[in-house]
């Protein structure tokens, strides 16, 4: 029979926000913490920003046609976390950058949507974005 | 009031296996990459990264992945607000290993021609550890 810990919160002894856990092999042990995606959300641009669903997500600021800012409910330690994302129109093909003043905040991050047919920016039906890191 | 349960490694109560809380689910590792290939801004499970080519980098792990059949997905900066036909960058993971993947950022340029572009690119992968 599984056994079942009943927690609401977890905490490191030696250090509160690490928790080493053991890689599904067995071979390897690493951090619980970093692994976590520490904000995602779906989302639209198309009649107005809004969002579908989200972690750690506490609004998209509509910057212009194909531009959006993503900003976090608890912001992340550092500019250096990992922003993966990817959009999707039923009219075009989309390559969504990164982007935004070309640097992202500890409290906000950007996105940028081109048609990958002709450079242009366009609004999406369906974007999403993940990001790692480490929160402040 | 809520349980705080203080504890430094989780394993399965056989001693030995991940627990369910992580099983699958948390990212295996991620990494933000200057732009120019040199060096990971910022990283978790990434021990290197080798600038193989203008617009071309393979990151390798520090715990390698049970097998090849990770999940890599990539994001990109590639400079300021632009846009236009010599703008339109495309990258994509070419090559994937249990120990490494290959990073590939490139765009058409206006006769046709496929031109490698550096980006900041940012990375992440879920799958098993081995």
């Amino acid at each position: 029979m599984a056994s079942i810990l009943k927690v609401d919160e977890l905490r490191g002894i030696v250090s509160a926000g690490d928790i080493t856990v053991t890689s599904e092999g067995g071979a390897a042990t690493q951090s619980l913490q970093q692994g976590l995606a520490k904000a995602w959300v779906g989302f639209n641009t198309i009649t107005s920003t809004s969002i579908f669903d989200s972690h750690n997500v506490a609004s998209l600021t509509d910057n212009g046609t194909a531009y959006t800012t993503i900003n976090f409910s608890s912001n992340l330690n550092s500019t250096g976390y990992s922003l993966t994302a990817s959009a999707g129109s039923a009219s075009f093909r989309i390559c969504l950058d990164t982007v935004g003043s070309n640097t992202d905040l500890t409290g906000s991050c950007n996105t940028y949507a081109t048609r990958t047919d002709n450079g242009s920016g366009l609004d999406f039906d369906k974007g999403s974005a993940a990001i790692h890191g480490d929160l402040a | 009031m809520p349980s705080v349960l203080n504890v430094d490694t989780l394993v399965a109560a056989n001693g030995t296996d991940p627990v369910t809380l992580t099983k699958q689910s948390a990212a295996k590792a991620w990494a933000n990459i200057r732009q120019d290939g040199s060096s990971l801004n910022r990283s978790f499970n990434c021990t290197s990264i080798s600038d193989d080519a203008t617009g071309v980098r393979t990151i390798s792990f520090v715990n390698s992945f049970i097998d090849a059949d990770h999940a890599p997905v990539l994001g990109h900066r590639p400079g300021p607000l632009t846009s236009g036909s010599s703008n339109q960058r495309n990258s994509h993971v070419e090559t994937v290993s249990a120990g490494n993947v290959k990073l590939v950022c490139s765009y058409t340029s206006t006769n046709g021609a496929i031109i490698f572009y550096d980006v900041n690119h940012q990375f992440s992968s879920n799958g098993d550890l081995a």
